[in-house]
């Protein structure tokens, strides 16, 4: 199992332990977007040098230290730049600001790196929207890898990168999520400050992860999560600690299913298992 | 609501958008038919329903009046073709 395949979670017990470096996480992510992501195309761009330079600087005493997090091409991070899949901003714009989720991700030790495949400004569910780069479904070879934060998703489930941040108006962190079969969370609107998405639909965007596991998922939700006087929409409540109910299993717990998602046209495996 | 019209060759050329005749003629259409559909929201019963502009804030949110600092000009102004004086400089775009 490569390094860039593993969990954030076990790479943070690696990594405190002393087992492996940042660096070596860095590098084998760089070796296996060079080697394989020609066939993937997750990434619309990467910048070696800076993550290498900020994985020899991590402090591992932070919760996400010199971890690696993909992150979609719509979130800016600055020096860095955010085409939006679109002809338009490509070659043309460098981010001259930081993102408040990406502050938070280096704020917990985290490395942003590379910027993911996207429908041309969230607008898609496919990632055939894409202006720059046709995104492939790692899973399922031959097929989409849904979208709008296709090339999170598919990056993740490539194993070139162990976790993501997308962006999810409609469903486009979910739904890729599914296609490509890993971990996607659209946060409650308002729990992650929207300064720095490129906005879609902003009574409804939100940033969050896509992961190998629903552990990483909450390490990543606890580091973004939280208010911000930047964005007027972002909640005023205490952050808890998502991890903490992890093995507490769903025993006992009531969940809610719309209605009007279960008409005619779905598929009869997803209907018998909900 | 009555029948939206959409002028696409004066909002091309405020866009500064070159347009054929032949596009000109299909976008009104197409622009047209995405405004009329609009029109469906005014056939929901809304009778009774209490307006909901976000899940959990109730009310508005202003920060303090208090000056803080702001992007510096010279990092916004580095992604723009053209500057004056530490400001962007576009061509003109209302009408006279």
């Amino acid at each position: 199992m490569s390094l860039a395949s593993s969990s954030l979670y076990s790479l943070r017990q690696k990594l405190v332990t002393g087992e492996i470096s940042s660096r070596e996480i860095i590098q084998d992510v760089i070796d296996q977007i060079t080697t394989r992501d020609e066939e993937i195309g997750a990434f619309l761009s990467f910048d070696p040098d800076t993550a290498l330079t900020a994985a020899d600087q991590a402090d591992l005493a932070l919760p996400l230290g010199g971890l690696p997090i993909g992150i979609k091409d719509n979130i800016n991070v600055k020096g860095q730049p955010c085409t939006c899949a679109s002809k338009f901003l490509e070659g043309a714009f460098t981010s001259p600001y930081d993102a408040t989720a990406v502050i938070r991700l280096k704020a917990a030790g985290a490395i942003p790196f590379g910027r993911t495949n996207l429908d041309e400004f969230a607008m898609g569910s496919s990632t055939e929207n894409s202006r720059l780069q046709t995104t492939h479904n790692p899973s399922a070879p031959g097929h989409i890898p849904g979208g709008s934060s296709g090339g999170s998703a598919a990056a993740v489930a490539g194993q070139l990168i162990p976790a993501t941040l997308g962006s999810d108006t409609g469903g486009s962190i979910r739904q890729p999520a599914s296609h490509c079969g890993v971990v996607g969370l659209k946060p409650s609107y308002g729990r992650v400050s929207r300064y720095g998405l490129v906005a879609f639909g902003s009574s409804l965007d939100q940033i969050g992860p896509l992961t190998h596991t629903v552990q990483d998922a909450a390490l990543l939700l606890n580091a973004i999560a939280g208010e911000d006087p930047r964005d007027s929409t972002s909640l005023d409540e205490p952050v808890p600690d998502f991890t903490d109910d992890l093995d507490r299993g769903v025993v006992g717990m009531k969940l809610g299913i719309p209605k009007a998602h279960f008409t005619d046209g779905i598929a009869p495996q997803a209907r018998e298992r909900v | 609501m009555a029948d939206p019209h959409i002028d696409v060759r004066y909002v091309a050329n405020l866009a500064r958008i070159d347009l054929s005749n032949d596009e000109v003629a299909r976008f009104t259409t197409q622009l047209e038919d995405v405004m009329g559909y609009i029109k469906k929201l005014g056939e929901v019963d809304v009778e009774g329903i209490e307006p909901c502009t976000h899940p959990m804030i109730k009310s508005n949110r202003v920060r303090k009046d208090e000056p803080a600092p702001s992007l510096p000009a010279g990092d916004f102004l580095q992604n723009t073709p053209d500057q004056a004086n530490d400001q962007l400089r576009v061509p003109k775009v209302v009408d006279a």
